[in-house]
């Protein structure tokens, strides 16, 4: 279609699309135009809905959708008439109710965070999380515990947690959160915010299509499940990076690499890092007798 | 996926045998049952080879099978009990060769039911009634008659029910022509079962229960039942009425009883034992198996023990009263399943285990030195007779029929360089069992191999009369001269035989009664009887081409394509057609068929052009030499040969069968055989088919196999295209290539093949008709279980375990300890004689292979490993376990942290292990060094484990083992391996470990498949998926990532599927907060594998391979079970195939249900509902059923009958053979 003359109006080209539309899908027995049409309106309409984030909605099973903000989760049976819901009043109110117990929740698990780490002094492994997750972008190595200014803190320092008994009554937040919880902006100021953050999110037309397109083969398997046959000396996170990024690796980028291939071995033969990132050995498994410092890096 | 089941070999172990005149005739067949298949047997008096006359698999399970006459009658019914709920009479029709149904009645629900009869059958010997009985409860008497035609009736079924009772065996007594006896071995568990404390369970006793059909009142009573004091096992019917004193013989525990109705006392005789057995002599003896031979002035009986040896029972009696059993050591031969003791005086032995044997038998026994055993000997009670066992002194083996029951594991590869793959068995059981290796192909005896003094270019073979049997001269031609070997007890060179000797031949033949033709490049040469000789010479400068040549026309071929015509008159003269033909073109080649029994001459002349065509040429007077039809081919026409196939078998006394059809061979020169139907009538080529046979131009020869024409077809390989049973096979022979054949009949080999190959003449006898397989066989000491393959140096490295066996070092101890005992046991003066005897005892051996091995008692394992070379059969290493460790699992590992290329076998051990209840004391992991060459095994360490460890795969550079319910990673370590990781949560027992990439398959001994997969991050093993059914898994092989085709104890084979939304990224839940409802139904896994395939085989498949078996061929899932059927399963490539093949079985089913009353589709669907899986077996049958229904069949599926048996065989070939 690169050179189609201009004599081709717009029509024309709809109905070169619409007889291709025909010709690929199937042979249709009577000519039901009608349902043609209706279903070339509902696409169409579908290509101007307006943006709905992947998070708040979710294709059913039967191909329907349904609403994740509001709690009564009604059910649509296409995308426009669940972008012309989320224009509505009903939903604008359940948004706010949505946000604000979002929010509480989000307070919360720092709360619940903050004090694990006071009884354990241990951070929540981040990295862990991270490994399915998208935020992983190309770093290399992944480990056990996440950054976490407190626990820099604590490197070093054995204190028993009981001794801080004090400083942390039950009241006492998290300075940084407890300010803000007191400036707590409105619900409609909050739902402005919230809907200027949206374009940002993952459209949900997009993931519709592909579950569409991929209709019957499972698309989740083709979405995030590689064939992966790999030796073992090269771990996952390895192949993985490669496979994302072509870009050419600088001489830290293989030093890192070498260093993640060598914890991944220490790993795999049974080597845990204990909380003061050193190896020891896991209990669980045998290691020849007179193995009791982790192999070092080949280099 | 669809898939086509095909059966490459039918299975080889015989479950059940009888004898009798089926066919009606004098002679004698052997009916056997293979499990699902029933075969008719006939040994050849003569030669005394067992022939294959008929094969039907009945889509159900035999479990009784029991031969009938009816009172005056010469022929033999057949009664088959099996789990279709239904008693079946057939009739085998010689003249079509089939098994027809006479009677199917029906009396219960399918399947193998504890209360549905099915299990025994008893038959009156006067024919007069059958009983049919269930393992529990339930008999059934039918009465068996003839009606104003002759023809067999059935009556309505009599019962003779009694609850709560337990059948062990049932027999007719012979009672002559009173009312129908029957005998039955029970027990009433009644009171045992109502008793709470167990005590009456101790106290019951098994009876000997009499029922009486009264055939007056028409039905059945229980008439006399007595308690028996030995338990037994089974029962021996005693001729009555007028040839003997009726009643029964009970065999049991160390015992053999008399027992009869009325005033006569039992009479009992202890079971003789071996002396100096190393078995433990606390263990009883009993009889397994015994054959009845009973003529008009005596009768005996042959039972053989469960350690093979024969005894031959004769009674004595006095006025009908028995008096006196007589015990006499006849034989020892391999343990059987049924014997059969034939008029001609032979033994059939249908083995337990491996080959099955005819013997004849040579002497009766009756006057040689061994020792009779009779009950009047005083004995205490407890002791016995002793006998020693001895090579065969009766019998003569005159036949073996190869059995490759049970096959263990099989694995397909090419190792010996053929580019046909191989397949490698294990099979056989104990001391009878063999590595074998079987190659497509048929087995090619080679009878006598004599040089020749240049190369030849072609043989013939003549006879000197027509009528004779034998032929006279085969004839050699060479380039420049012709030479006659005459055939006598030795085959020499004649000169006066009238053939022309200083030219080469170009064929000759037997023309007319008794006259010869030589047919040679400047003339044909006629021999008469009283050496006259008619010569005719080729006009000017033209020689003779090529020709062809039948038992009464001449055709030849001049240079220029000239074809002239001669014909045999009435009074033997050899006369030309006035005309003579002018072909467009050089001929290539010519055929001519053979002239029909009882017509003049052969109408059609088949010839090949240089310009890619072949024709056919009328030689009818009407219109002789005028063209008939033409078919152009693919390449230039090499050799061609019409022959008469199909045709049925001959009846005994010579009955004409079905007249066959004629089949014009046409081999091409690149190597294509092409068979094309010629139409006797018109002479039109139809329906042809093709096969590549070999890199060479084909030349083909006909010859005569058991009785009908066949082509044999030689291109870089040989080929011998025949028709038997209903089914035209192509089959190379398992031999060098080879130049030129004729057939040849003499004494000695009275249907062989007289070939050249290159300076040699041979003489080749091939017999194994209907076989696809050829083998090797190599002995091995005990039951092999599992191997793997060294690729580097093709190796097998196999483990043999046997259970209830003692090892050589335990024999041997045990047999020092025996003599020692003997010598000490002995008296002052019996010094010298005992330390003889216990000298005799040591050096006494017995191969175990016929004697059988000691059994050494439950819970005692013998082991060894053995590297073997499959391709000469040299055994490189035989490492011997120690006594009561059993070798289980077997792996050839490379290990990452070992140097590379370095391999690794490791093989797990269970040490005392004790199958039922299953424990053990412990297991090993012996690792042991592999040298590059694999000749050499070092053990490098051992690990204990503390379960069985039943399984290993090798994985990602280190090892998963199945260490009982454990699933464990392990790596090598200095002093053993070193166990990295492990996963407790599959439920039984891992039978069998696949690894593709990081998933892993783990089959549960009862809960089928786990799917697992190992998390380097965390290194921790996760089961992922599972199945939805309890699949009692024996093997299961990958057949892609997400595939896996397995296979369970009870003969079904399933392909499972991980479906697109299963994910095998998740993590394990140690903490336990996962969402109920995501953590499976009933602490399975999350995720499910669904279904794709499901198929009931119907015998227990042990091994799986995805492979090809053809070069250049698609592959397939080649499966082998337990009774020795080697079959694939085919996938379907085009949905019309499928489409074809699905309506083709759907009429089948309707038009030819199976034999022996078993619906097909619930048979196909025993366990689970056949999905998928279209039965190939059942769509061949369409060969073999009646024309009329052919038609049909394929009227309905828009085809001609040809064009469907096209289809049937290109899916074939297309796959395996």
């Amino acid at each position: 279609m690169v050179n189609t003359p201009k004599a081709y109006t717009a029509d024309r080209i709809w109905c070169l699309v619409f007889e291709l539309f025909v010709v690929m899908s199937f042979k249709r027995d009577g000519d039901d135009l009608n349902l043609l049409r209706s279903l070339k309106h509902r696409r169409v309409c579908e290509l101007l809905s307006s943006h709905i984030p992947d998070d708040e909605a979710m294709l059913l099973k039967n191909g329907r959708l349904t609403c994740m903000i509001c709690t009564h989760r009604p059910i649509f049976d296409t995308l426009s008439m669940l972008a012309i819901h989320r224009k509505g009043k009903k939903h604008v109110s359940e948004l706010s109710k949505y946000l604000l117990h979002k929010r509480e929740l989000d307070t919360k698990k720092l709360k619940s965070e903050q004090r694990r780490y006071l009884c354990t002094g241990l951070v929540e492994s981040m990295g862990h999380r991270a490994l399915s997750g998208e935020a992983q972008g190309n770093k290399l190595l992944i480990t056990q515990v996440a950054y976490s200014s407190c626990s820099k803190q604590r490197l070093g320092l054995q204190r028993k947690p009981i001794l801080d008994i004090e400083n942390i009554s039950k009241e006492t937040e998290i300075p940084g959160v407890a300010t803000k919880n007191n400036v707590f902006p409105s619900a409609s100021a909050q739902v402005r915010q919230y809907l200027k953050g949206l374009w940002k999110k993952k459209p949900l037309e997009k993931t519709v299509e592909k579950c569409r397109e991929n209709y019957g083969e499972g698309w989740a398997k083709s979405l995030n499940n590689v064939v992966d046959i790999s030796l073992p000396d090269c771990p996952e996170s390895i192949l993985e990076d490669t496979a994302t990024s072509s870009r050419p690796c600088s001489e830290e980028d293989v030093a890192r690499k070498k260093k993640a291939d060598h914890e991944l071995k220490l790993k795999m033969s049974g080597w845990i890092k204990n909380a003061d990132g050193k190896w020891v050995q896991d209990p669980d498994v045998e290691f020849d007798s007179d193995e009791h410092e982790p192999p070092k890096s080949s280099d | 996926m669809h898939l086509y089941n095909l059966t490459l070999q039918r299975a080889t172990g015989i479950t059940h045998a009888v004898h009798g005149n089926f066919s009606g005739s004098k002679m004698q067949e052997i009916l056997v049952s293979r499990g699902k298949s029933l075969e008719l047997l006939r040994p050849d008096p003569n030669t005394g080879k067992v022939h294959t006359l008929l094969t039907v698999e009945v889509f159900g399970i035999v479990r009784s099978l029991m031969a009938f006459r009816l009172t005056g009658g010469t022929k033999d019914y057949i009664v088959v009990g099996s789990d279709s709920g239904r008693i079946v009479i057939l009739e085998y029709i010689s003249t079509k060769n089939i098994f027809e149904k006479v009677h199917q009645e029906t009396f219960g629900k399918s399947g193998c039911r504890r209360i549905v009869p099915g299990q025994y059958l008893a038959i009156d010997p006067k024919g007069r009634a059958v009983m049919i009985g269930a393992i529990e409860k339930q008999k059934l008497v039918y009465i068996l008659n003839r009606d104003a035609e002759a023809r067999l009736t059935i009556s309505s079924p009599l019962e003779a029910h009694k609850s709560n009772t337990l059948v062990y065996h049932t027999v007719g007594v012979d009672a002559g022509f009173e009312n129908p006896m029957f005998a039955c071995l029970e027990i009433d568990y009644e009171e045992a079962d109502t008793d709470p404390t167990g005590e009456a369970a101790h106290k019951t006793q098994q009876t000997l229960t009499f029922y009486e059909l009264d055939l007056g009142l028409n039905h059945v009573v229980r008439k006399y039942s007595e308690p028996l004091e030995e338990h037994a096992n089974f029962l021996v019917s005693v001729p009555g009425g007028n040839d003997g004193p009726s009643g029964v013989l009970i065999c049991s525990e160390n015992y053999l009883t008399y027992k009869n109705l009325g005033d006569q006392h039992d009479i009992r005789c202890p079971i003789p034992r071996r002396r100096n057995d190393l078995d433990d002599p606390e263990r009883g003896m009993i009889f397994v198996c015994s054959a009845t031979h009973k003529t008009k002035s005596m009768f005996f009986f042959l039972a053989q023990t469960e350690q093979g040896d024969i005894f031959k029972i004769t009674l004595e009696t006095d006025e009908d009263m028995v008096t006196e059993i007589k015990l006499k050591y006849f034989d020892t031969v391999p343990v059987a399943s049924a014997m059969c003791v034939m008029k001609t005086g032979f033994l059939f032995v249908a083995s337990e285990f491996g080959n099955h044997y005819l013997y004849q038998i040579a002497h009766l026994g009756d006057d040689d030195d061994e020792p009779e055993f009779s009950s009047a000997m005083p004995l205490e009670e407890g002791d016995t007779f002793f006998f020693a066992p001895r090579p065969l002194r009766n019998l003569v083996l005159v036949d073996e029929l190869d059995s490759l029951s049970p096959i263990l594991a099989c694995q397909v590869a090419d190792l010996a360089n053929e580019d046909t793959p191989q397949l490698y068995m294990l099979c056989g059981r104990g001391p009878r069992s063999s590595v074998r290796v079987l190659r497509h192909g048929l087995e090619v005896s080679e009878m006598a191999v004599s040089e020749l003094p240049g190369n030849p270019n072609a043989v013939w073979t003549v006879k000197r009369r027509v009528d004779e049997e034998y032929d006279a001269y085969i004839i050699v031609s060479f380039v420049n001269a012709t030479l006659v070997l005459s055939i006598g007890e030795t085959v020499e060179e004649v000169t006066d035989s009238g053939f022309l000797g200083t030219t080469p031949t170009l064929s000759c033949s037997a023309l007319g009664e008794d006259a010869l033709v030589q047919v040679y490049p400047d003339g044909i040469r006629h021999i008469r009887a009283d050496k006259r000789v008619n010569e005719w010479k080729t006009p000017g400068k033209k020689t003779i081409v090529k020709c062809a040549v039948n038992q009464r026309q001449v055709v030849i071929a001049l240079t220029g394509g000239e074809l002239v015509y001669f014909e045999m008159d009435p009074t033997g003269q050899l006369n030309e057609y006035t005309e003579r033909k002018e072909m467009p073109s050089e001929a290539v080649c010519m055929a001519l068929a053979n002239v029909p029994a009882g017509e003049q001459r052969s109408r059609f002349l088949a010839v090949g052009l240089a310009d890619n065509t072949v024709r056919i040429i009328s030689l009818d007077p009407l219109d002789c030499l005028s063209p008939l039809s033409m078919q152009a081919l693919p390449a230039a026409a090499e050799s061609l040969c019409i022959v008469e196939m199909g045709a049925g078998e001959t009846g005994g006394e010579g009955e004409p069968g079905t007249t066959g059809s004629l089949y014009l061979n046409i081999g091409l020169q690149n190597g294509v055989l092409l068979r094309t139907v010629l139409d006797q009538v018109t002479g039109d080529l139809a329906d042809t088919r093709t096969r590549y046979l070999g890199s060479r131009p084909v030349k083909l020869f006909r010859i005569r196999m058991q009785g009908s024409e066949a082509v044999l077809a030689m291109s870089s390989r040989s080929w011998l295209s025949y028709y038997y049973q209903n089914r035209f096979h192509l089959t190379p022979l398992s031999y060098e290539s080879l130049e030129y054949a004729s057939g040849f009949s003499s004494e000695q080999c009275p249907e062989g093949v007289v070939a050249i190959s290159t300076n040699t003449l041979r003489i080749l006898a091939l017999e194994k008709l209907g076989a696809v397989f050829n083998q090797v066989s190599f002995p091995v000491d005990y039951t092999p279980r599992k191997f793997v393959i060294h690729q580097e140096s093709a190796h097998l490295i196999i483990t043999e375990t046997e259970h209830n066996a003692y090892t050589e070092d335990t024999k041997k101890q045990r047999r020092i300890q025996m003599a020692e005992e003997m010598q000490e046991a002995a008296g002052e003066e019996e010094q010298e004689l005992a330390r003889e005897m216990a000298e005799a005892f040591l050096n006494e051996d017995l191969p175990e292979s016929v004697f059988s091995a000691p059994k050494a008692g439950p819970g005692m394992w013998a082991s060894v490993i053995r590297v073997l070379d499959p391709v000469e059969g040299r055994t490189e290493q035989l490492i011997k376990l120690d006594q009561n460790e059993a070798a289980l699992s077997i792996a050839l590992v490379k290990f990452a942290n070992q140097a590379d290329n370095q391999q690794f076998v490791v093989v797990g051990v269970a040490k005392e292990l004790q199958l039922n209840p299953r424990q053990v004391g412990g297991g090993f992991l012996y690792t042991y060094k592999v040298n590059a060459d694999c000749t050499h095994l070092e053990l490098v360490h051992k690990t204990p484990v503390d379960e069985v460890p039943s399984a290993i795969a090798p994985f990602q550079g280190r090892i998963l083992v199945g260490v009982g319910r454990m699933l464990r990673l392990y790596d090598m370590g200095r002093k053993k391996l070193l166990r990295k990781c492990e996963n407790k949560h599959i439920p039984n027992l891992i039978v069998n470990i696949q690894a593709m990439g990081r998933r892993i398959f783990v089959s549960d001994v009862q809960e089928s498949l786990y799917m697992v997969r190992y998390k380097r991050q965390e290194n921790q093993l996760i089961i992922f998926a599972d199945d939805t059914h309890p699949r009692w898994i024996t093997i299961a092989t990958v057949l892609d990532f997400d595939t896996v085709a397995t296979a369970d104890k009870f003969g079904n084979i399933a392909v499972i599927r991980l479906t697109g939304n299963v994910t095998d990224d998740v993590d394990e839940d140690p903490t336990g907060n996962k969402a109920l409802w995501d953590r499976g139904l009933l602490n399975g896994a999350a995720q499910k594998a669904g279904i794709v395939a499901n198929f009931h085989v119907g015998e227990i498949c042990m091994s799986l391979q995805r492979a090809t078996l053809i070069p250049g061929g698609s592959e397939s899932l080649v499966y082998t079970t337990l009774s020795g059927t080697v079959g694939v399963l085919v996938p379907f490539t085009s949905h019309e195939d499928q489409d074809f093949f699905q309506h083709l079985e759907m009429h089948m089913r309707s038009e030819n249900p199976p034999l022996c009353g078993r619906d097909h589709l619930s048979f196909r669907s025993y366990y689970y509902p056949v999905k998928n899986v279209l039965d190939g077996d059942l769509c061949e049958q369409f060969n073999s059923i009646d024309i009329a229904k052919q038609k049909s069949i394929a009227d309905d599926l828009d085809r001609t009958p040809s064009e469907v048996s096209k289809k049937l065989e290109d899916i074939r070939t297309r796959y395996a053979f």
